[in-house]
C-alpha cells in the first residue's frame, strides 16, 4: 500500500507534545484561503518551481516534453496550461530549483525515516505527527502506519480539519494518542466563504471526538475572519466543559505561504494576523471558561 | 562566616571598582621590578626562570574593597591577558620570551609558508593557553607541602638540570608565599583607614586569610574559592603561560562546602554569594565590550561528572552554579557540564533551562566516551576521571596532564586539494614528498587509499617541524612554579616543558572535517560512481573557482548527497573518513616523550582558512570550512535530526581529544520549553556524542543588534570554543553568525 507525502519535517516543536516528527499527507478538501502550503492541497504530485534557486541555464527546457518549460523573450517560462507535472524538468535540474511535490511512499519507506529519531522522542515526551494537507483523507494508508507506530510504542498525533466521516475516525482512534484538531471558524457561512466547505461536519465530528480521544484545539488567528467578538464568544460556548481538550493553541497567520502559490502556479489572497491585543482578549475568554490557552500571536 | 559581602549589594560597585583599576593596564613596573639582564643569562632556563619569580616578589599587590578574594599581582600584565601566542604579554610573564624574539621570527618565517598556502594556521609553536593548575594539590598540600616534596626529592638526585628544577620550583612557591603576606599586609593597611563596616570586615578576612592560605591547606569553602583564583591568576602572571581551566569546581568544593555548613560556619546563601563574585571575576576584569579579545577570555569551568572513583559528581555546588548561570548574564567563565547516563533528571532539565534562555556559555562533554577514549590511550582510569575541559573544549587530566590541544589548525579539504594538485605551487617539491599520481587511479578506493597514504605523510612531517620547535619551549619559557603542581614534574624532577608531567599529549586541531566529507563524497559520486565528469574536468573547475561551470556547481551543491543534510551512503563515508583521520591523527611522537591524539576541533580555523580553493563539494573559495565534526554549511539546510544521525555512526571514542558538535538553533530565547534542549542532551548521550556545544540565537535579532548595537548591549553568542558580547565582535564575524543561523 502506498501514501502520497509531501514532506517529512525532523525535529517539529510546534506538532504536538516535545520533540517530533511530522509526516505530511498530500490532498485536502478544504480550501482555506490563507493556507501557507498551497502545495499541499491537491492530491496528486505538482510541480514546484523556486525562482531565487533557478541559474537560468535552461536545461529544463531541452528536457520538457510538452513544451511548458520556454524561452519567451529571453526569459525562462514556465506555461502551467500545458505542464503535466510529468516531472521530466525536475529530473534534470541542477538546483533542484524544479521539484515535483509529492511523492508515493510505502509504510516501511515512512517507518524508516521517522524511527531515526527515536532518542528525541524517547527523551522529550515526543513522537509522530501525521498532517497535510489533510492526513485521514488517505485513510487506508494512516490506519497502516499508525498501527506501526503504535506497535512500537511511539506517541502518535493527528492533525485534521475534520471534514471527514466519522467513521474515519473510528478507524484510527485506537492507534492515535491525540488530535490536532483545526477549528477555523465558528460561523457557517464564514466557514463555507474562507475554506470552501461549511462546518457541519467538523463541529458534529468534534462533539463526538471529544467524548472520546484527548485533543488539542487549533486555531488559525487571522483578521477580519474570526477576530469578531461574536465568533470569540461562539469558539468559548462551543469549547467549554470538554475534559478532554488539553489545550488550544492561537496560531498567528503567517505571509510564508505567499511565495509558495507562485511557486505552484497560484495567486495567493493576502491576510494580516489577527492584533495583538484581540488575541489576548480571546485568549482571556478561552481561559475563562476554564481552557488552557498557549497563545502564538 | 558572617561577613560575607552580599553580591546582590555589592554587584556594581565591584564591577565599577575592577573596571576603574584594570582601565589603567597594563602598567609599566619595570621600574619597582628591574629587568632580566641579558648579559647575566644563566645557562640553566630553570635559574633563569627564578629571576623572573625574583623580579614578582618585588610587584604591588592590589586588594579590591568591594570583593573577597586577593589574586592581583601587578606584573604588568595586560587586562586581557591571553597568553597565548606571540608576541609575548607585556609584564614580567613574558621576560624570559622577550629575550628570545627570535625564535618569534623563525617561527612566523616557518608558518607562514603554509598559512599562505592555507594548509594550517598557527599562533604558537605549542599550546601556550590552555592549561589548568593541579589546584587539588594545592588544595590538599598548600604550598607548604609542595616545598617539602621538592625539597625531599631535590636531597635524592645530583642531576644539575634536575636540581634546578626543584629548586626554581621551590623558590617560585616560597615567592607566591610571600605575595600572599603581601596581600595580608595590604588588606590590614587598608582595614585600618576603611570606615564601612561591613568592606572592613572583609578586607579584615583578606587580612587574616592571606597569612596562612595558600601556604597552608585551605579549610573552608572560603579559603579554598580563594586558593583557586589565587593561583591561577597570580601563576599565570609570573609564568607567562595560560591558565585557562579553572577546574573542577562542583568537585573540588563541595567538601569544602559540606565541612562548612555541617559546622554551621557557613550558609547556602553565603556561599553562592561567594561564588557569584567567584564566577564574576573574568567578566569584571577583562575588557569585553570595547576591546573583546579575538580568542575569548579563556576561563572554563568543569562541572558534573565524576570522581576519580567513579562517583558521581551533582552536588548543592553544583546546583548553585547552574542557579547563577541561569540568573545571571555571564559571559565567562564558559561552562564545561560533563554527563552520563548516570547523572540525576534535574541536571540535564537544568542545563536545558541555561540553553533554553540562550546564554550561549555551554558546552556538554560525554563522560561514556571521553573517559573510555582515554583510557585507551594508556592512561590510568583514576586519573582520566578527572578530566576537565580547556579554554574551548579541550580535553585535559586535572593534575597530571600536560597537552597541547589547540595550536595547529589544519584545513582538511586543503590536503585533499593539494592531492588533487589544486593551488599546491611548490608544496611537494617544498617538503620533498613525491606528488602523487591521482590519475592513474582507476576507482575511487584507490583514489582514497592515495589520499590517506599522502595525508599521512604531511601530518608526519608537519609534527615534525612543530617537534622542532616544542623542544626550545624549554630554553624559551620554562614554568617549574606551575609544573610543580602537576604530578610528575617533581617525581621526575624535569619541567612540563620537557615531559616532566606524567601524561603529555598534542593534537592537531582539523578544521573542515563535514567540507572534508561532503568533497570525497562528491570525488566519489560524481567522478567514479556515476561519471557525470572526469577527475580532469572536476580539477578545472577547482582551479577556476567554478568560473564558467556553475551548472557544474549547481549539480555538487544540490544533486550530490552532504553530510548532515541528507542519509544513506554519505554517514558510511563520513563514518570511514573519520575512522581513518582518527588514526591519521594520532600515535605520532611529540617532543615531550608524550604522543598525538584525535581531534575534531576547529577554534578559529574555520574562518582564516576559509581562503582554502574551491573544493569539490561545490563551496567556492572565500566560503567558510565547517566547524568540528559538524555539517559544512556552505551547502544550505542541515537538520539536528539528521547530524545525530550521521553522528551515531561515527566511532567518538576514537577522539580523546574530542570531537566537537556545535549546534546552533535557530530560535529565540525564552520562546521554547526547555525539555527540548534537555532531550537533545540526552539523545546526544544516546548516540554516543563526544562533546556538544549550543548556541541559540535568532537571526532576525541578530540582524537587528546589527543596526541598533546600543539596545543589544547583553546579547551574548558563542563564537566558536568561547562566548562574546555579539555588539563587541567586527563585521565579518557578526555577519558570520547571522548566516550560521541562516543555514539551519
Amino acid at each position: 500500500m502506498k501514501g502520497t507525502i509531501f514532506n517529512i519535517q525532523h525535529f517539529s516543536v510546534h506538532d504536538g507534545p516535545g520533540i517530533r516528527t511530522t509526516v505530511f499527507f498530500k490532498g485536502c478538501n478544504l480550501k482555506c484561503a490563507w493556507c501557507h502550503n498551497p502545495e499541499s492541497q491537491n492530491a496528486t504530485p505538482e510541480l514546484m518551481f523556486h525562482a531565487k534557486k533557478c541559474i537560468g541555464c535552461a536545461a529544463c527546457v531541452d528536457a520538457c516534453e510538452t513544451k511548458a518549460r520556454q524561452i519567451v523573450n529571453g526569459r525562462l517560462t514556465h506555461l502551467h496550461e500545458t505542464c503535466t507535472d510529468c516531472g521530466k524538468c525536475a529530473e534534470i535540474c541542477y538546483t533542484k530549483a524544479l521539484e515535483i511535490i509529492g511523492q508515493e511512499c510505502t509504510v516501511e519507506d515512512i517507518m524508516e525515516e521517522v524511527m531515526k529519531d527515536i532518542h528525541l522522542y524517547n527523551n522529550s515526551g515526543g513522537g509522530i505527527t501525521f498532517s497535510g494537507g489533510e492526513a485521514m483523507l488517505q485513510i487506508d494508508f494512516l490506519e497502516e502506519v499508525l498501527k506501526e507506530c503504535k506497535a512500537l510504542g511511539i506517541h502518535t498525533a493527528v492533525d485534521t480539519a475534520g471534514n471527514i466521516p466519522w467513521e474515519y475516525f473510528q478507524r484510527i482512534l485506537p492507534y492515535t494518542d491525540l488530535f490536532l484538531y483545526d477549528l477555523k471558524s465558528m460561523d457557517c457561512n464564514l466557514h463555507q466563504k474562507f475554506t470552501g466547505v461549511d462546518n457541519d461536519r467538523i463541529l458534529n465530528n468534534l462533539i463526538k471526538l471529544k467524548k472520546i480521544s484527548p485533543i488539542w484545539i487549533r486555531i488559525p488567528c487571522i483578521k477580519n475572519v474570526n477576530d469578531s467578538k461574536k465568533e470569540m464568544d461562539a469558539y468559548c460556548r462551543y469549547l467549554q466543559h470538554a475534559e478532554n481538550i488539553q489545550r488550544i493553541e492561537l496560531i498567528p497567520y503567517h505571509s510564508y505561504g505567499e511565495s509558495k502559490y507562485k511557486m505552484v502556479g497560484r495567486s495567493a489572497e493576502i491576510f494580516a494576523q489577527m492584533d495583538k491585543q484581540t488575541s489576548q482578549i480571546f485568549q482571556e475568554k478561552l481561559e475563562a471558561q476554564g481552557l488552557p490557552v498557549f497563545n502564538y500571536c | 562566616m558572617g561577613n560575607v559581602l552580599s553580591y546582590e549589594k555589592y554587584r556594581e560597585q565591584f564591577y565599577a571598582e575592577f573596571d576603574e583599576y584594570y582601565s589603567t593596564y597594563p602598567v609599566d613596573v619595570e621600574k619597582e621590578t628591574g629587568t632580566l639582564d641579558q648579559e647575566t643569562r644563566e645557562k640553566n632556563p630553570c635559574k633563569e626562570k627564578m629571576k623572573v619569580y625574583g623580579l614578582a616578589s618585588r610587584c604591588k599587590v592590589h586588594v579590591f574593597r568591594n570583593f573577597p578574594f586577593y589574586f592581583e599581582l601587578c606584573t604588568g600584565r595586560a587586562r586581557n591577558g591571553l597568553t597565548a601566542s606571540f608576541p609575548p604579554e607585556p609584564g614580567i610573564g613574558g621576560e624570559m620570551m622577550r629575550e628570545n624574539r627570535e625564535i618569534e621570527r623563525e617561527f612566523f618565517a616557518f608558518r607562514d609558508y603554509y598559512k599562505d598556502l592555507n594548509v594550517f594556521i598557527s599562533f604558537f609553536f605549542t599550546d601556550f593557553a590552555h592549561h589548568c593548575i593541579g589546584y587539588e594539590k594545592v588544595l590538599n598540600y598548600g604550598l607548604d607541602g609542595i616545598i617539602a616534596q621538592a625539597q625531599k626529592k631535590r636531597e635524592q638526585i645530583e642531576d644539575a638540570d634536575g636540581r634546578a628544577f626543584l629548586e626554581s620550583a621551590i623558590y617560585g612557591c616560597s615567592v607566591l608565599k610571600e605575595i600572599a603576606q603581601s596581600f595580608s599586609a595590604e588588606a590590614s593597611r587598608l582595614a585600618d583607614c576603611e570606615r564601612d563596616d561591613e568592606i572592613r570586615e572583609n578586607l579584615l578576612t583578606i587580612a587574616e586569610t592571606a597569612g596562612r592560605i595558600p601556604a597552608m591547606p585551605p579549610q573552608t569553602f572560603y579559603e579554598a574559592l580563594n586558593t583557586i583564583w589565587f593561583m591561577r591568576e597570580i601563576v599565570m602572571g609570573m609564568e607567562g603561560i595560560g591558565i585557562a581551566i579553572i577546574g573542577h569546581f562542583d568537585r573540588l568544593l563541595y567538601p569544602y562546602y559540606k565541612k562548612d555548613v555541617e559546622e554551621g560556619r557557613l550558609t547556602r546563601r553565603e556561599a553562592k554569594d561567594l561564588l557569584s563574585f567567584a564566577l564574576n571575576l573574568t567578566d569584571a576584569k577583562w575588557d569585553l565590550r570595547n576591546h573583546p579579545p579575538d580568542g575569548g577570555a579563556n576561563t572554563a569551568m568543569t562541572i558534573g561528572g565524576c570522581d576519580k572513583n567513579g562517583k558521581l559528581v551533582y552536588n548543592e555546588v553544583t546546583q548553585m552554579i547552574l542557579e547563577i548561570f541561569e540568573e545571571q548574564e555571564l559571559v565567562n567563565p564558559k561552562l564545561q557540564a560533563r554527563i552520563s547516563h548516570r547523572h540525576p533528571i534535574a541536571y540535564f532539565e537544568k542545563l536545558g533551562k541555561i540553553i533554553a534562555k540562550g546564554k550561549n556559555v555551554l558546552s556538554i562533554f560525554n563522560d561514556e566516551i571521553l573517559i573510555p577514549a582515554n583510557v585507551r590511550q594508556g592512561k590510568e582510569l583514576a586519573d582520566v576521571r578527572l578530566y576537565v575541559a580547556g579554554g574551548c573544549q579541550e580535553p585535559l587530566l586535572s593534575e597530571t596532564e600536560i597537552n597541547c590541544r589547540a595550536y595547529i589548525y589544519v584545513s582538511l579539504p586543503k590536503l585533499l586539494l593539494l592531492i588533487l594538485g589544486v593551488g599546491d605551487r611548490d608544496f611537494w617539491i617544498h617538503e620533498s614528498i613525491e606528488r602523487p599520481d591521482i590519475h592513474t587511479c582507476l576507482s575511487y578506493a584507490e583514489f582514497y587509499a592515495c589520499f590517506v597514504g599522502k595525508v599521512r605523510q604531511i601530518m608526519y612531517q608537519v609534527a615534525k617541524y612543530f617537534n622542532r620547535y616544542e623542544k626550545m619551549w624549554y630554553t624559551y619559557n620554562p614554568c617549574p612554579l606551575y609544573s610543580a603542581t602537576i604530578t610528575g614534574c617533581i617525581e621526575n624532577a624535569r619541567d612540563m616543558t620537557q615531559g616532566g608531567a606524567k601524561y603529555n599529549t598534542s593534537s592537531f586541531s582539523p578544521v573542515g572535517f563535514g567540507t572534508l566529507v561532503d568533497s570525497l563524497f562528491a570525488i566519489k559520486k560524481a567522478v567514479f560512481d556515476d561519471k557525470n565528469m572526469t577527475l580532469e574536468e572536476m580539477i578545472k573547475c577547482l582551479n577556476s573557482n567554478f568560473s564558467d561551470c556553475e551548472r557544474t556547481r549547481a549539480f555538487l551543491v544540490h544533486r550530490v548527497d552532504k553530510w548532515g543534510r541528507d542519509s544513506g551512503e554519505i554517514n558510511q563515508l563520513a563514518s570511514e573518513i573519520s575512522e581513518d583521520l582518527s588514526q591519521i591523527l594520532s600515535g605520532i611522537p611529540n617532543s615531550r616523550g608524550g604522543w598525538f591524539e584525535s581531534s575534531l576541533f576547529t577554534n578559529t580555523g574555520y574562518v582564516s582558512l576559509r581562503d582554502t580553493e574551491a573544493t569539490p563539494d561545490g563551496r567556492k573559495q572565500g566560503e567558510i570550512l565547517s566547524r568540528g565534526m559538524g555539517p559544512s554549511e556552505a551547502v544550505g539546510q542541515t537538520n539536528i535530526s539528521r547530524i545525530m544521525e550521521g553522528l551515531a555512526k561515527l566511532r567518538m571514542e576514537n577522539y580523546p581529544a574530542s570531537a566537537v558538535l556545535y549546534l546552533d538553533f535557530p530560535f529565540s530565547p525564552n520562546n521554547m520549553d526547555s525539555t527540548i534542549f534537555s532531550a537533545v542532551i540526552r539523545s546526544f548521550l544516546d548516540v554516543g556524542g563526544n562533546v556538544v556545544d549550543f548556541n541559540l540565537t535568532d537571526a532576525t535579532v541578530l540582524e537587528e543588534a546589527q543596526k541598533n548595537p546600543e539596545r543589544y548591549k547583553n546579547l551574548i553568542v558563542r563564537v566558536w570554543g568561547f562566548s562574546a558580547y555579539f555588539t563587541s565582535l567586527d563585521e565579518e564575524l557578526q555577519n558570520e553568525m547571522i548566516n550560521r543561523n541562516r543555514a539551519h
